[in-house]
Protein backbone atom coordinates (compact mmCIF):
# COMPACT_ATOMS: atom_id res chain seq x y z
CA UNK A 1 0.00 0.00 0.00
CA UNK A 2 0.91 3.57 -0.72
CA UNK A 3 1.53 5.50 2.66
CA UNK A 4 0.16 9.51 1.76
CA UNK A 5 2.52 12.32 2.98
CA UNK A 6 1.63 15.68 3.51
CA UNK A 7 3.70 19.00 4.23
CA UNK A 8 2.91 20.42 7.60
CA UNK A 9 2.24 24.15 8.32
CA UNK A 10 0.24 26.78 6.33
CA UNK A 11 1.17 27.61 2.43
CA UNK A 12 0.61 30.59 0.22
CA UNK A 13 -0.49 29.25 -3.21
CA UNK A 14 -2.75 30.79 -5.78
CA UNK A 15 -5.55 29.70 -8.28
CA UNK A 16 -4.49 26.91 -10.57
CA UNK A 17 -1.67 26.04 -8.14
CA UNK A 18 -0.60 22.52 -7.17
CA UNK A 19 0.25 22.79 -3.37
CA UNK A 20 1.05 19.64 -1.53
CA UNK A 21 -2.36 19.08 1.04
CA UNK A 22 -1.51 20.62 4.57
CA UNK A 23 -0.96 18.12 7.25
CA UNK A 24 -1.69 19.52 10.83
CA UNK A 25 1.32 19.18 13.64
CA UNK A 26 0.11 15.97 14.79
CA UNK A 27 -0.78 14.04 11.56
CA UNK A 28 -4.08 15.18 10.55
CA UNK A 29 -5.41 16.25 7.41
CA UNK A 30 -6.14 19.77 7.46
CA UNK A 31 -8.93 20.57 5.78
CA UNK A 32 -11.35 23.78 5.55
CA UNK A 33 -14.83 24.04 4.81
CA UNK A 34 -15.62 25.00 1.37
CA UNK A 35 -19.75 25.46 1.54
CA UNK A 36 -22.07 25.89 3.71
CA UNK A 37 -23.11 22.89 5.50
CA UNK A 38 -26.32 22.00 3.69
CA UNK A 39 -25.46 23.85 0.11
CA UNK A 40 -24.58 20.54 -1.31
CA UNK A 41 -27.71 18.66 -0.07
CA UNK A 42 -30.09 21.65 -1.52
CA UNK A 43 -27.93 22.06 -4.54
CA UNK A 44 -28.65 18.37 -5.56
CA UNK A 45 -32.44 18.97 -5.45
CA UNK A 46 -33.06 16.52 -2.84
CA UNK A 47 -34.36 18.71 0.08
CA UNK A 48 -37.72 19.17 0.80
CA UNK A 49 -39.87 21.66 2.86
CA UNK A 50 -43.48 21.87 4.96
CA UNK A 51 -44.54 24.79 6.13
CA UNK A 52 -47.61 27.10 7.52
CA UNK A 53 -47.64 30.60 9.31
CA UNK A 54 -50.65 31.02 11.32
CA UNK A 55 -51.44 27.13 12.49
CA UNK A 56 -52.70 25.76 15.94
CA UNK A 57 -53.92 22.50 16.44
CA UNK A 58 -57.66 22.22 17.29
CA UNK A 59 -57.56 19.22 19.68
CA UNK A 60 -55.52 19.11 22.95
CA UNK A 61 -52.24 17.39 23.38
CA UNK A 62 -50.14 16.13 20.04
CA UNK A 63 -47.29 16.56 21.47
CA UNK A 64 -47.05 13.46 22.31
CA UNK A 65 -49.07 12.37 18.99
CA UNK A 66 -51.48 9.53 19.54
CA UNK A 67 -53.88 8.11 16.74
CA UNK A 68 -56.65 10.12 14.84
CA UNK A 69 -54.76 13.49 16.52
CA UNK A 70 -54.63 17.35 14.70
CA UNK A 71 -51.26 17.86 14.89
CA UNK A 72 -49.49 21.11 13.46
CA UNK A 73 -47.87 19.29 10.68
CA UNK A 74 -47.47 15.48 9.94
CA UNK A 75 -45.05 14.42 7.57
CA UNK A 76 -45.75 10.58 5.95
CA UNK A 77 -42.86 8.43 4.30
CA UNK A 78 -44.95 5.43 2.35
CA UNK A 79 -43.63 2.17 3.04
CA UNK A 80 -41.74 0.94 -0.08
CA UNK A 81 -40.72 4.76 -1.05
CA UNK A 82 -36.85 3.63 -1.25
CA UNK A 83 -35.90 7.19 0.15
CA UNK A 84 -35.48 8.14 3.97
CA UNK A 85 -36.36 11.34 4.84
CA UNK A 86 -33.12 12.99 7.27
CA UNK A 87 -34.39 15.96 9.23
CA UNK A 88 -31.67 18.79 8.56
CA UNK A 89 -34.11 21.66 10.33
CA UNK A 90 -37.36 22.13 12.49
CA UNK A 91 -38.60 26.10 13.29
CA UNK A 92 -41.47 26.77 15.10
CA UNK A 93 -42.49 30.59 15.97
CA UNK A 94 -45.16 31.97 18.62
CA UNK A 95 -46.93 34.69 16.92
CA UNK A 96 -49.34 34.78 20.25
CA UNK A 97 -50.22 32.19 22.28
CA UNK A 98 -53.75 33.76 21.96
CA UNK A 99 -56.08 33.55 25.15
CA UNK A 100 -56.32 30.40 26.29
CA UNK A 101 -54.01 29.81 29.63
CA UNK A 102 -52.05 26.62 29.05
CA UNK A 103 -48.76 25.36 29.89
CA UNK A 104 -46.74 24.24 26.77
CA UNK A 105 -44.43 22.16 24.73
CA UNK A 106 -43.73 22.03 21.33
CA UNK A 107 -42.49 19.08 20.17
CA UNK A 108 -42.08 16.13 17.28
CA UNK A 109 -43.01 12.51 17.88
CA UNK A 110 -41.71 9.71 15.50
CA UNK A 111 -43.85 6.54 14.98
CA UNK A 112 -44.70 4.24 12.69
CA UNK A 113 -47.66 3.74 11.26
CA UNK A 114 -49.59 0.50 9.49
CA UNK A 115 -52.18 2.74 7.39
CA UNK A 116 -51.74 6.46 6.08
CA UNK A 117 -53.90 9.25 6.44
CA UNK A 118 -56.86 9.84 4.27
CA UNK A 119 -56.41 13.57 5.07
CA UNK A 120 -56.27 16.21 2.73
CA UNK A 121 -52.48 16.08 1.56
CA UNK A 122 -50.25 18.99 0.94
CA UNK A 123 -46.98 18.15 -1.12
CA UNK A 124 -43.61 19.39 0.26
CA UNK A 125 -41.85 22.07 -1.67
CA UNK A 126 -38.54 21.69 -2.74
CA UNK A 127 -36.11 23.94 -1.88
CA UNK A 128 -34.17 24.98 -4.68
CA UNK A 129 -36.73 24.72 -7.27
CA UNK A 130 -39.83 26.03 -5.13
CA UNK A 131 -41.76 23.39 -7.23
CA UNK A 132 -44.12 20.86 -4.94
CA UNK A 133 -43.09 18.26 -6.95
CA UNK A 134 -40.32 15.54 -6.22
CA UNK A 135 -40.80 14.25 -3.14
CA UNK A 136 -41.83 10.60 -2.21
CA UNK A 137 -43.76 11.42 1.43
CA UNK A 138 -46.43 13.86 2.03
CA UNK A 139 -47.79 16.42 4.54
CA UNK A 140 -50.75 17.46 6.28
CA UNK A 141 -50.90 21.19 7.71
CA UNK A 142 -53.92 21.95 10.58
CA UNK A 143 -54.49 25.70 9.70
CA UNK A 144 -56.17 27.48 12.59
CA UNK A 145 -59.09 24.53 12.81
CA UNK A 146 -56.87 21.20 12.42
CA UNK A 147 -56.57 18.22 10.39
CA UNK A 148 -57.46 14.81 11.84
CA UNK A 149 -55.17 12.06 10.84
CA UNK A 150 -58.29 9.96 10.88
CA UNK A 151 -56.97 6.64 9.55
CA UNK A 152 -53.52 6.25 10.53
CA UNK A 153 -52.66 3.65 13.09
CA UNK A 154 -49.51 3.64 15.65
CA UNK A 155 -48.04 0.32 15.42
CA UNK A 156 -44.54 0.43 16.71
CA UNK A 157 -42.67 3.01 19.72
CA UNK A 158 -44.00 6.66 19.34
CA UNK A 159 -40.57 8.61 20.12
CA UNK A 160 -41.18 11.87 21.63
CA UNK A 161 -38.55 15.30 21.48
CA UNK A 162 -39.38 18.25 23.22
CA UNK A 163 -38.35 21.34 20.19
CA UNK A 164 -39.42 24.37 22.41
CA UNK A 165 -40.48 25.12 25.74
CA UNK A 166 -43.36 27.72 26.50
CA UNK A 167 -44.32 27.53 29.50
CA UNK A 168 -47.49 29.61 30.60
CA UNK A 169 -50.01 30.81 27.91
CA UNK A 170 -52.35 33.14 29.89
CA UNK A 171 -55.83 33.24 29.42
CA UNK A 172 -56.55 37.55 29.05
CA UNK A 173 -53.98 38.35 26.68
CA UNK A 174 -50.76 37.30 24.71
CA UNK A 175 -47.79 37.89 26.36
CA UNK A 176 -43.83 38.47 25.53
CA UNK A 177 -42.11 35.13 24.59
CA UNK A 178 -38.94 36.03 22.83
CA UNK A 179 -36.91 32.37 21.73
CA UNK A 180 -34.88 31.05 18.95
CA UNK A 181 -37.30 29.33 16.81
CA UNK A 182 -34.78 27.67 13.95
CA UNK A 183 -33.41 24.78 14.95
CA UNK A 184 -30.46 22.90 13.36
CA UNK A 185 -31.47 19.11 13.96
CA UNK A 186 -28.23 17.85 11.35
CA UNK A 187 -29.89 14.55 10.90
CA UNK A 188 -30.60 13.39 13.90
CA UNK A 189 -34.22 12.41 13.33
CA UNK A 190 -34.84 9.78 10.36
CA UNK A 191 -38.70 9.38 9.01
CA UNK A 192 -37.81 5.74 7.67
CA UNK A 193 -40.25 4.13 5.01
CA UNK A 194 -43.43 3.40 6.44
CA UNK A 195 -42.78 6.02 9.29
CA UNK A 196 -44.81 9.34 9.97
CA UNK A 197 -43.42 12.71 12.40
CA UNK A 198 -45.71 15.00 13.52
CA UNK A 199 -44.94 18.58 15.45
CA UNK A 200 -47.37 19.17 17.91
CA UNK A 201 -47.88 21.13 21.40
CA UNK A 202 -48.64 19.76 24.79
CA UNK A 203 -52.10 21.57 25.08
CA UNK A 204 -54.24 23.21 22.66
CA UNK A 205 -54.04 27.00 22.59
CA UNK A 206 -57.83 29.06 21.57
CA UNK A 207 -56.72 31.31 19.31
CA UNK A 208 -53.04 30.77 19.15
CA UNK A 209 -50.85 31.29 16.57
CA UNK A 210 -47.79 29.08 15.35
CA UNK A 211 -45.77 29.34 12.41
CA UNK A 212 -43.78 25.42 11.62
CA UNK A 213 -41.45 24.62 9.15
CA UNK A 214 -39.21 21.43 9.03
CA UNK A 215 -36.83 21.07 6.26
CA UNK A 216 -35.45 17.35 4.78
CA UNK A 217 -33.16 15.89 2.43
CA UNK A 218 -34.32 12.77 0.73
CA UNK A 219 -31.77 9.91 0.44
CA UNK A 220 -31.68 6.26 -1.02
CA UNK A 221 -32.34 3.82 1.48
CA UNK A 222 -29.12 2.04 0.62
CA UNK A 223 -26.91 5.20 1.38
CA UNK B 1 5.77 7.71 0.14
CA UNK B 2 3.44 9.50 -2.40
CA UNK B 3 3.28 13.50 -1.67
CA UNK B 4 -0.58 14.23 -2.16
CA UNK B 5 -1.39 17.16 -3.93
CA UNK B 6 -4.67 19.18 -4.97
CA UNK B 7 -5.01 21.95 -7.03
CA UNK B 8 -5.94 25.21 -5.80
CA UNK B 9 -9.60 27.03 -6.92
CA UNK B 10 -12.96 25.50 -7.82
CA UNK B 11 -13.60 23.17 -10.74
CA UNK B 12 -16.42 22.45 -12.48
CA UNK B 13 -17.67 18.72 -13.07
CA UNK B 14 -19.96 16.42 -13.69
CA UNK B 15 -20.55 12.97 -12.23
CA UNK B 16 -18.19 10.15 -13.51
CA UNK B 17 -15.49 13.02 -14.11
CA UNK B 18 -12.31 12.21 -12.18
CA UNK B 19 -10.98 15.67 -10.76
CA UNK B 20 -8.29 16.97 -8.67
CA UNK B 21 -8.71 17.13 -5.19
CA UNK B 22 -9.23 20.63 -4.31
CA UNK B 23 -6.99 22.91 -2.17
CA UNK B 24 -7.59 26.23 -0.53
CA UNK B 25 -4.94 29.11 -0.30
CA UNK B 26 -3.12 27.87 2.28
CA UNK B 27 -2.28 24.36 1.38
CA UNK B 28 -5.27 22.64 3.33
CA UNK B 29 -7.44 20.30 1.98
CA UNK B 30 -10.76 21.85 1.00
CA UNK B 31 -13.80 19.97 2.05
CA UNK B 32 -17.90 20.24 2.15
CA UNK B 33 -20.85 18.15 3.84
CA UNK B 34 -22.45 15.53 1.35
CA UNK B 35 -25.17 14.73 4.09
CA UNK B 36 -26.59 15.61 7.20
CA UNK B 37 -23.61 15.21 10.17
CA UNK B 38 -26.28 12.05 11.76
CA UNK B 39 -27.32 10.57 8.61
CA UNK B 40 -24.87 8.07 8.39
CA UNK B 41 -25.41 6.82 12.24
CA UNK B 42 -29.00 7.17 12.19
CA UNK B 43 -28.85 5.11 8.64
CA UNK B 44 -26.71 2.40 10.21
CA UNK B 45 -28.99 1.98 12.98
CA UNK B 46 -27.09 2.85 15.37
CA UNK B 47 -29.05 5.29 17.34
CA UNK B 48 -31.38 5.05 20.28
CA UNK B 49 -33.63 7.35 22.24
CA UNK B 50 -34.88 7.28 25.67
CA UNK B 51 -37.63 9.98 26.76
CA UNK B 52 -40.11 11.02 28.68
CA UNK B 53 -42.99 13.67 28.71
CA UNK B 54 -45.04 15.89 31.70
CA UNK B 55 -42.56 14.52 34.28
CA UNK B 56 -42.05 16.23 37.82
CA UNK B 57 -38.28 16.43 38.29
CA UNK B 58 -37.61 15.64 42.00
CA UNK B 59 -33.82 17.30 42.10
CA UNK B 60 -31.01 14.87 41.26
CA UNK B 61 -28.50 17.62 39.75
CA UNK B 62 -26.26 16.97 40.84
CA UNK B 63 -26.85 13.10 40.83
CA UNK B 64 -26.31 11.69 43.96
CA UNK B 65 -26.28 7.70 45.10
CA UNK B 66 -30.06 7.20 45.08
CA UNK B 67 -31.51 9.61 43.27
CA UNK B 68 -34.97 10.42 41.02
CA UNK B 69 -33.24 11.92 37.78
CA UNK B 70 -35.46 12.76 35.52
CA UNK B 71 -33.65 10.20 32.57
CA UNK B 72 -31.24 8.30 33.52
CA UNK B 73 -29.14 5.90 31.26
CA UNK B 74 -26.90 3.21 32.27
CA UNK B 75 -24.33 1.37 30.26
CA UNK B 76 -23.44 -2.00 31.95
CA UNK B 77 -19.87 -3.33 33.21
CA UNK B 78 -18.93 -5.10 29.72
CA UNK B 79 -21.04 -4.13 27.22
CA UNK B 80 -17.78 -3.19 24.86
CA UNK B 81 -20.06 -0.25 23.44
CA UNK B 82 -19.49 3.45 24.04
CA UNK B 83 -22.78 5.35 24.59
CA UNK B 84 -21.98 8.69 22.37
CA UNK B 85 -24.42 11.39 23.52
CA UNK B 86 -25.96 13.52 20.19
CA UNK B 87 -28.86 15.52 21.31
CA UNK B 88 -30.54 16.37 24.49
CA UNK B 89 -34.00 17.49 24.31
CA UNK B 90 -35.70 19.42 27.71
CA UNK B 91 -39.09 21.07 27.13
CA UNK B 92 -40.77 22.91 29.99
CA UNK B 93 -44.40 22.83 29.58
CA UNK B 94 -44.54 24.65 33.13
CA UNK B 95 -42.49 24.68 36.59
CA UNK B 96 -45.46 23.86 38.68
CA UNK B 97 -46.44 25.78 42.07
CA UNK B 98 -43.03 25.34 44.30
CA UNK B 99 -40.95 28.80 44.41
CA UNK B 100 -37.32 27.37 43.88
CA UNK B 101 -34.12 28.31 42.42
CA UNK B 102 -33.39 25.74 39.36
CA UNK B 103 -30.84 24.41 37.09
CA UNK B 104 -31.12 21.92 35.04
CA UNK B 105 -28.27 19.29 34.13
CA UNK B 106 -26.51 15.81 32.87
CA UNK B 107 -24.39 14.27 35.66
CA UNK B 108 -22.16 11.75 34.40
CA UNK B 109 -20.46 8.90 36.95
CA UNK B 110 -19.53 5.93 37.62
CA UNK B 111 -21.15 2.95 39.63
CA UNK B 112 -20.59 0.02 41.18
CA UNK B 113 -24.46 -1.43 41.28
CA UNK B 114 -26.77 -0.96 38.49
CA UNK B 115 -29.70 0.72 40.08
CA UNK B 116 -33.10 -1.57 40.93
CA UNK B 117 -35.28 0.86 39.91
CA UNK B 118 -38.14 0.41 37.30
CA UNK B 119 -36.26 -0.28 33.58
CA UNK B 120 -37.01 0.97 30.65
CA UNK B 121 -35.73 -0.56 27.08
CA UNK B 122 -34.55 2.24 24.77
CA UNK B 123 -36.10 2.46 21.50
CA UNK B 124 -33.94 2.54 18.21
CA UNK B 125 -34.34 6.07 16.38
CA UNK B 126 -34.56 4.23 12.92
CA UNK B 127 -37.03 1.58 13.61
CA UNK B 128 -38.84 2.69 16.10
CA UNK B 129 -38.48 -0.91 18.12
CA UNK B 130 -37.37 -1.00 21.65
CA UNK B 131 -35.00 -3.31 20.77
CA UNK B 132 -30.92 -3.63 20.18
CA UNK B 133 -29.59 -1.04 22.58
CA UNK B 134 -26.92 -2.29 24.87
CA UNK B 135 -27.83 0.44 27.54
CA UNK B 136 -30.56 0.15 30.73
CA UNK B 137 -33.09 3.30 30.98
CA UNK B 138 -34.52 4.97 33.87
CA UNK B 139 -37.76 7.32 33.42
CA UNK B 140 -38.10 9.31 36.46
CA UNK B 141 -37.37 6.84 39.18
CA UNK B 142 -35.71 6.00 42.21
CA UNK B 143 -32.14 4.63 41.33
CA UNK B 144 -32.22 2.49 44.75
CA UNK B 145 -29.21 0.28 44.68
CA UNK B 146 -26.45 2.09 43.05
CA UNK B 147 -23.66 3.10 44.14
CA UNK B 148 -21.18 5.96 42.95
CA UNK B 149 -17.73 4.93 43.21
CA UNK B 150 -15.76 8.00 41.24
CA UNK B 151 -15.77 11.49 40.56
CA UNK B 152 -19.01 12.94 39.15
CA UNK B 153 -19.13 15.12 36.38
CA UNK B 154 -21.70 17.98 35.93
CA UNK B 155 -23.60 19.30 33.28
CA UNK B 156 -25.55 22.36 33.12
CA UNK B 157 -28.17 22.61 30.53
CA UNK B 158 -31.26 24.86 31.36
CA UNK B 159 -30.98 27.64 33.99
CA UNK B 160 -34.53 28.77 34.89
CA UNK B 161 -33.18 30.74 38.05
CA UNK B 162 -36.16 31.06 40.03
CA UNK B 163 -39.89 29.85 39.66
CA UNK B 164 -42.70 31.24 41.28
CA UNK B 165 -45.78 29.70 43.22
CA UNK B 166 -47.62 30.32 39.42
CA UNK B 167 -46.76 28.68 36.29
CA UNK B 168 -44.96 31.89 33.91
CA UNK B 169 -43.66 32.19 30.62
CA UNK B 170 -40.55 30.65 29.92
CA UNK B 171 -39.84 31.01 26.04
CA UNK B 172 -36.47 28.73 25.00
CA UNK B 173 -35.36 25.98 22.60
CA UNK B 174 -35.80 22.63 24.16
CA UNK B 175 -33.02 20.93 21.74
CA UNK B 176 -29.57 20.79 22.16
CA UNK B 177 -26.90 19.54 20.04
CA UNK B 178 -24.50 17.96 22.27
CA UNK B 179 -21.69 16.69 19.29
CA UNK B 180 -20.55 13.37 21.29
CA UNK B 181 -18.52 15.79 24.47
CA UNK B 182 -20.18 13.60 26.54
CA UNK B 183 -19.77 9.89 26.40
CA UNK B 184 -21.21 6.88 28.77
CA UNK B 185 -18.55 4.40 28.48
CA UNK B 186 -19.23 1.02 29.85
CA UNK B 187 -20.50 0.95 33.90
CA UNK B 188 -21.20 4.54 33.74
CA UNK B 189 -24.49 6.06 34.38
CA UNK B 190 -25.41 9.18 32.86
CA UNK B 191 -28.75 11.07 34.76
CA UNK B 192 -31.00 14.35 33.36
CA UNK B 193 -32.12 16.46 36.71
CA UNK B 194 -32.73 19.35 38.25
CA UNK B 195 -31.04 21.40 41.40
CA UNK B 196 -34.48 21.66 43.52
CA UNK B 197 -37.30 19.92 43.83
CA UNK B 198 -40.21 21.02 41.90
CA UNK B 199 -44.29 20.61 42.44
CA UNK B 200 -46.66 20.04 39.96
CA UNK B 201 -44.02 20.99 37.04
CA UNK B 202 -44.45 18.64 33.65
CA UNK B 203 -41.04 18.63 32.05
CA UNK B 204 -40.59 16.76 28.51
CA UNK B 205 -36.81 15.16 27.85
CA UNK B 206 -34.90 12.95 25.73
CA UNK B 207 -31.74 11.95 25.29
CA UNK B 208 -30.39 10.29 21.78
CA UNK B 209 -26.98 8.81 22.07
CA UNK B 210 -25.17 6.54 19.33
CA UNK B 211 -23.66 3.31 20.10
CA UNK B 212 -20.05 2.42 19.26
CA UNK B 213 -17.66 -0.38 20.05
CA UNK B 214 -15.43 0.54 22.83
CA UNK B 215 -12.43 0.42 20.46
CA UNK B 216 -13.28 2.21 18.14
Amino acid sequence: MALIQGSTGPTANITGMAPALRCLYSGEMGVGRVHAGYQEAVCRGNVYSLYQVGGNQATALQFPYAAGGKPLLALFNPAGSGKNMVLLAAANALETTGTTAQVITIGITLTTTLVTTTAARTTPTNLLTLQTTGSVGFGVISGTAGVALASNTIQNSAITFPLHSVGLSTNATATTNPSTSFIDLGGLIIIAPGNQLTVGASAVLGTGLIDSTIIWEEVSVAS
Amino acid sequence: MALVQGQVGASSNSPGSAPIVRALYTGEMGVADVHARYQEAQCRQNVYTLFSTAQNPTGAFPFAAAGTPLLGLYNPVGSTKNLVLLGVGLGVQTTGTAAVATTFGLTLTTVLVQGSGTKTVPTNMYTCLAAGSVATGYLNTALTANTIQNAIFTLPIVSIGLTTTTAVVNAMPAFYDVGGCVIVAPGNILTLGVSATLTAAKVDSTFIWEEIPSAS
